[in-house]
């Protein structure tokens, strides 16, 4: 291949790269993963207080199907508990992890009501919970944070 | 629990979801490549930031040396200027004297000049 032209093509995508990079440095996730864990605990305990919850939300019924009320609460309990106790005490790994997990539950969530109900609004809200701890996930991939220094 | 062949959707959902968390681990791979490699520019950077403070530093250091250097020999200079005035006066005042000692001899040669007259006169009378 012709370096002439591939060469500026790398520079642009490396430039992309360097600032969606910057961003995440300079992001803080705390609230994100505030807001999720939470969200995953409401969930829970609306999931234990009363066998009900699936019956009157239809886009639930496949996951009815699969499990009961009860061992899906237990899942978002775990999810927004693990992820709760990580945030709160500041353990990089395990809120690296836990957004790794809630990324995949939020997506699952989407997926399903795409799945069962396709295009109601819904989907764009869980889509997006969904990308918001993917990115969180990304930022605390990158090591031991420094002050961005600026070429220029 | 009944099971995943009643929810053909659940398990729709977690094989698309599976390959959502492979797509996002290996995004991660790349980022992480992506931020070692830009690390190393930083350290990079960093050296030469650091070479350059240096450098900088010595310079700043040769230039109050220099800078002492200039003023001492201001100092130096503005000294030896003192003296030369000092040394043209003295020789100003010198000179004025020379000119008033070689009066004074020429009055003294012309005293002597008429003493030795008045006394070949006196011995001439004598």
């Amino acid at each position: 291949m012709n370096s002439a032209l591939v060469r500026p093509l790398i520079l642009r995508l490396e430039n992309v790269a360097e600032a969606v990079l910057k961003t995440l440095v300079r992001t803080d996730t705390t609230l994100i993963e505030f807001q999720s864990s939470t969200t995953f605990l409401a969930f829970a305990a609306m999931m234990f207080s009363g066998e009900h919850l699936f019956s009157n939300l239809p886009i639930y019924g496949a996951m009815q199907r699969f499990a009961s009320e009860r061992v899906w609460g237990l899942v978002c309990l775990l999810l927004g508990g693990v992820q709760s106790a990580a945030n709160l005490y500041h353990h990089r790994h395990w809120r690296r992890t836990a957004a790794f997990g809630a990324a995949c539950g939020w997506a699952f969530i989407a997926i399903l009501i795409e799945l069962v109900t396709p295009w109601t609004t819904a989907l764009p809200v869980y889509a997006g919970f969904s990308l918001m701890q993917a990115i969180v996930y990304l930022r605390l991939s990158i090591p031991a944070p420094r002050p961005w220094v600026d070429p220029e | 629990m009944i099971g995943a062949q009643d929810a053909p959707e659940i398990t729709k959902a977690a094989a698309l979801v599976g390959v959502g968390g492979v797509l996002l681990k290996f995004l991660q791979w790349l980022l992480r490549v992506f931020d070692a490699r830009r690390r190393v520019q930083h350290d990079d950077l960093d050296i030469l930031l650091k070479a350059q403070a240096e450098m900088r530093e010595e310079l700043r250091k040769d230039n109050e040396a220099l800078r002492a250097r200039v003023e001492s020999l201001e100092a130096r200079a503005t000294a030896l200027e003192d003296e030369l005035r000092k040394a043209r006066a003295r020789v100003t005042e010198l000179e004025r004297e020379r000119e008033e000692l070689i009066a004074t001899k020429a009055e003294i040669e012309a005293d002597l000049r008429l003493l030795k007259r008045t006394l070949a006169k006196e011995h001439g009378t004598l």
